[in-house]
């Protein structure tokens, strides 16, 4: 894999090479700061933009478009990195080179161009999207287990600049006028910082030509400022009542490490060993030893810093089981592990390293985090960063480690009170 | 071991049969860091149970291929996960309706884990002693499912469509069910059904045959037993559903529809023809009730239904059907306009210049799964059934015309369609 870091008239571009794949990823991306007073309408641009254009007038034409256009894959997605908005637009297409028609590449591109140029706003489309909006967060009750971890999030991120969902904001939909999507585009054009990226197996000096004839954003340059520098301290457990047929446990682990910090991959790996790997010392004690759950799971958040332990129990055992995660984690920090799950942490990283390189999606990525986070980009050098880690490092980083906060969305008992009263 | 090569794909596989007959493609993916096996056995929720030495039918409690999927793993009281991470592995493992399936990838020791798998497959080292701290951990992952209202309509829909086939039944099972099981049952069940000639082993890699086979056919696999699988006869089953509607009142705020028709099932049609039926019926589907449809732009505007709208088709020897769903603020309005528009289904207007679109755009979903190494084995495995190559399927695609596709709209009547509505529960 080679990345070749160019530019679009001032515009960075990442250029990525492969020639393992039969198809091609073209991604572009817009940063601006997540703000509250922004957010709603941008993702509501966004969503606009996925449906229709003025050269495909209805979401229908649009997506006959696609299929004859042998079923490319385009998606627009909002997300967020830090106290970063993301807005993506990406299609991914089979390798022109797979099929007999000169013209392919031409179309891919004057299609994509068109969806970042060719803007249609109107009534009846932001008031469909309005109400898909509605509909996803209304539909984000249904599942139990994802609604858990929806409340457990707005407790855990209440008084966060991370709190920002990167969809919007629930209460604001219905006042976003047509006005507020078109100062909204015109800013993401004007103001936000944007990268292009293509991954896969093409002629540099073509795609070049071509995306120079499409595209010239006045953005010249990556943001770098990601971090909130927020302290999390320790705070009361919630407890919320609901009619479900399995207790949803949340704990929170302040590590105080986050991306680029020396200790980062020493973290990676104990995190690896306490709960994130498939063969984790929590799956072990939770589920193999005492057969409490069938999912448990911890996961790191290298912007916060935070470690997210989850599970599912019946109720008799949750308090069991918030003491059985407590006693994983102080038994790593004391060193009482064995040298076999050290290696089965470590190696289930090393193939998660690995087979990242052969997910074409997963190519756009990793240039990012090479040019945002000085992420070495070879996957030696990243195996490398991996297997220095040692016991001693693991020990420390677990040792540094805080409980801060611990939530449960579980059946009625004499001692909680409902949801509605909690709120 | 037999070589095909593909070059308007560029692809190549290599097929060959190992020990008591054990299918074996490998699907040659150079480049690659990753190398991903699957290993299928015939077992899936709905077989219920295998004839004995005397061929008499004995019963199993229901959700035990999903049971026994969980226990492969116990290798003499120790989870062998931990054996295949150790050799830079991830196995794991998933039970659908018609089948079992054991998968692990890995970027290293390629023929050390596949032989592994094999082993753990064939020769299961489980014991009472788990199988009863097993059904806690079951108990836990059905409890997680009955939280969930869209699976809650999925199995209902499923249990409205069929009168008596055994696709009625959980693939968890029940607590009942779960509490049943036993050592001696789940070890009968694998020796009728977890027998070589029946399973089939993919493996996508980079890695060349000659190696790899030459291993792998120094594995001795068990001889058949005098166990076999208790025949399965779908014509024991009405063409039309059981219930045609159904209202769940659910811990929603977002009520939704999902609708399902009931189709035939022909036993006696080769793999190649199966293909081509499912190939038109999507078609079909697409053209007239997919994203790029007139109907689809209707409802949307007409606000019936919203992004979360799609169309699944499962299509097996023993059973197949075909769902259409949406979350809906007007579930009655949507459900009514959906049945009607079905109703009609063979007086729509199909034109050729739609079918040569969707069959573009087949053709360019087709290419693009060859970069995904998981669905690629996935459909190999489906589809090696009577020795079709799923790398033919571009082919049967071409041969595809109008007709194909109005020939399916008569598998659309009105007592094949069943639905369930789950709004939300008064408070």
């Amino acid at each position: 894999m080679q990345l070749s870091l160019s530019t679009i008239h001032k515009t960075p571009v990442h250029f990525i090479q492969t020639d393992k794949f039969k198809r091609l990823h073209l991604s572009i991306r817009f940063f601006a700061l997540l703000d509250e007073k922004t957010v709603t309408a941008r993702y509501l641009m966004l969503a606009m933009m996925r449906a229709k254009n003025k050269n495909f007038p209805t979401r229908k034409a649009l997506a006959r478009h696609l299929e004859g256009l042998y079923d490319a894959n385009y998606g627009a997605q909002a997300t967020k990195l830090g106290r970063y908005h993301i807005l993506q637009y990406a299609i991914t297409f089979i390798n022109p080179a797979m099929i007999e028609s000169a013209t392919y590449q031409k179309q891919i591109l004057d299609f994509f161009a068109s969806i970042i140029h060719d803007v249609a706003f109107d009534a009846q489309i932001l008031a469909e999207e309005k109400q898909f909006l509605k509909d996803y967060f209304a539909a984000e009750y249904s599942n139990k287990t994802r609604y858990a971890a929806k409340r457990y999030y707005d407790h855990l991120y209440q008084d966060h600049p991370y709190n920002i969902h990167p969809f919007g904001i629930e209460k604001q939909i219905d006042t976003i006028t047509l006005a507020d999507i078109e100062k909204a585009y015109h800013a993401m054009m004007t103001n936000d910082k944007i990268v292009l990226s293509l991954s896969g197996d093409f002629d540099e000096k073509s795609f070049q030509m071509d995306l120079e004839k499409r595209f010239n954003f006045s953005a010249s340059k990556l943001p770098k400022d990601f971090f909130i520098q927020h302290a999390f301290t320790k705070r009361p457990p919630i407890k919320e009542t609901l009619d479900v047929s399995q207790e949803r446990l949340f704990m929170t682990l302040n590590t105080g490490i986050t991306y680029g910090d020396p200790s980062y991959f020493s973290l990676v790996v104990m995190n690896a060993m306490f709960g994130e790997s498939p063969e984790s010392l929590l799956f072990e004690t939770i589920r193999e030893k005492h057969a409490m759950a069938y999912y448990v799971h911890s996961a790191y958040a290298p912007f916060s810093g935070l470690i997210t332990v989850s599970s599912g129990v019946k109720k008799a055992n949750v308090e069991k089981a918030q003491s059985l995660i407590k006693t994983t984690l102080a038994a790593i920090a004391e060193g009482n592990f064995s040298d076999e799950a050290f290696s089965m942490a470590k190696n289930s990283l090393i193939i998660q390293l690995k087979q990242s390189y052969d997910s074409l999606k997963s190519l756009p990525n990793k240039g990012l985090q090479h040019v945002l986070f000085n992420l070495p980009l070879k996957k030696e050098i990243l195996l490398e960063k991996l297997n220095r880690v040692r016991k001693e490092d693991v020990i420390g980083v677990a040792g540094g480690c805080q409980w801060v906060f611990s939530y449960v969305l579980g059946g009625n008992d004499d001692e909680k009170t409902s949801l509605s009263q909690a709120e | 071991m037999k070589k095909h090569h593909y070059p308007k794909l560029n692809e190549t596989i290599y097929e060959t049969t190992l020990d008591q007959g054990l299918k074996t493609i490998l699907i040659h993916k150079p480049g690659f860091a990753k190398t991903y096996v699957s290993l299928s056995a015939p077992l899936g929720s709905i077989h219920q149970g295998y004839l004995d030495q005397d061929n008499q039918k004995v019963k199993t409690p229901s959700g035990l291929a999903h049971f026994l999927e969980h226990k492969i793993f116990e290798n003499e009281a120790r989870d062998i996960s931990k054996d295949f991470s150790l050799d830079e592995a991830q196995i794991n493992a998933f039970t659908e309706h018609h089948q079992t399936t054991y998968l692990f990838s890995a970027t290293n020791h390629i023929i050390t884990n596949t032989k592994r798998l094999i082993e753990m497959f064939f020769y299961p080292k489980f014991s009472q002693k788990g199988v009863e701290k097993e059904k806690d951990i079951i108990k836990e992952e059905l409890n997680m499912h009955l939280d969930d209202p869209y699976y809650l309509q999925y199995q209902r829909l499923i249990k409205n469509i069929y009168h008596h086939h055994p696709i009625k039944e959980d693939i968890l099972g029940t607590e009942q069910s779960i509490d049943a099981m036993d050592l001696k049952t789940l070890k009968t069940m694998h020796q009728a059904y977890y027998q070589p000639q029946a399973s089939q082993l993919i493996i996508v890699s980079a890695m060349e045959p000659k190696a790899l086979f030459e291993t792998l056919n120094t594995i001795k696999l068990p001889q058949n037993t005098a166990l076999k699988p208790w025949p399965f006869n779908p014509s024991d089953e009405p063409s039309s559903v059981a219930k045609s509607h159904e209202t769940m009142a659910l811990d929603v705020q977002m009520p939704s529809v999902l609708l399902g028709i009931k189709l035939p099932v022909d036993k006696a049609a080769t793999q190649a023809q199966r293909r081509k039926d499912k190939i038109a019926l999507t078609m079909l589907f697409d053209i007239l009730f997919g994203k790029g449809s007139d109907l689809y732009e209707t409802w949307i505007s007409h606000g019936l239904i919203n992004d979360s709208y799609g169309l699944d088709i499962a299509y097996e020897k023993d059973f197949a059907y075909l769902l259409i769903g949406s979350e809906s603020t007007q579930p009655q309005k949507f459900l009514k306009a959906l049945q009607k528009a079905l109703l009609e289904i063979a007086q729509m207007p199909l034109q050729s210049e739609a079918l040569n679109r969707i069959k573009k755009g087949m053709h360019g979903s087709f290419i693009q799964g060859l970069d995904n190494m998981e669905s690629l084995a996935y459909q190999f495995c489906e589809t090696l059934v009577d020795d079709f190559i799923y790398y033919d399927t571009l082919d049967i695609l071409n041969t595809i015309e109008l007709d194909d596709l109005k020939r399916q709209c008569h598998h659309i009547q009105r007592d094949q369609i069943a639905s369930v509505l789950v709004k939300p529960k008064a408070v």
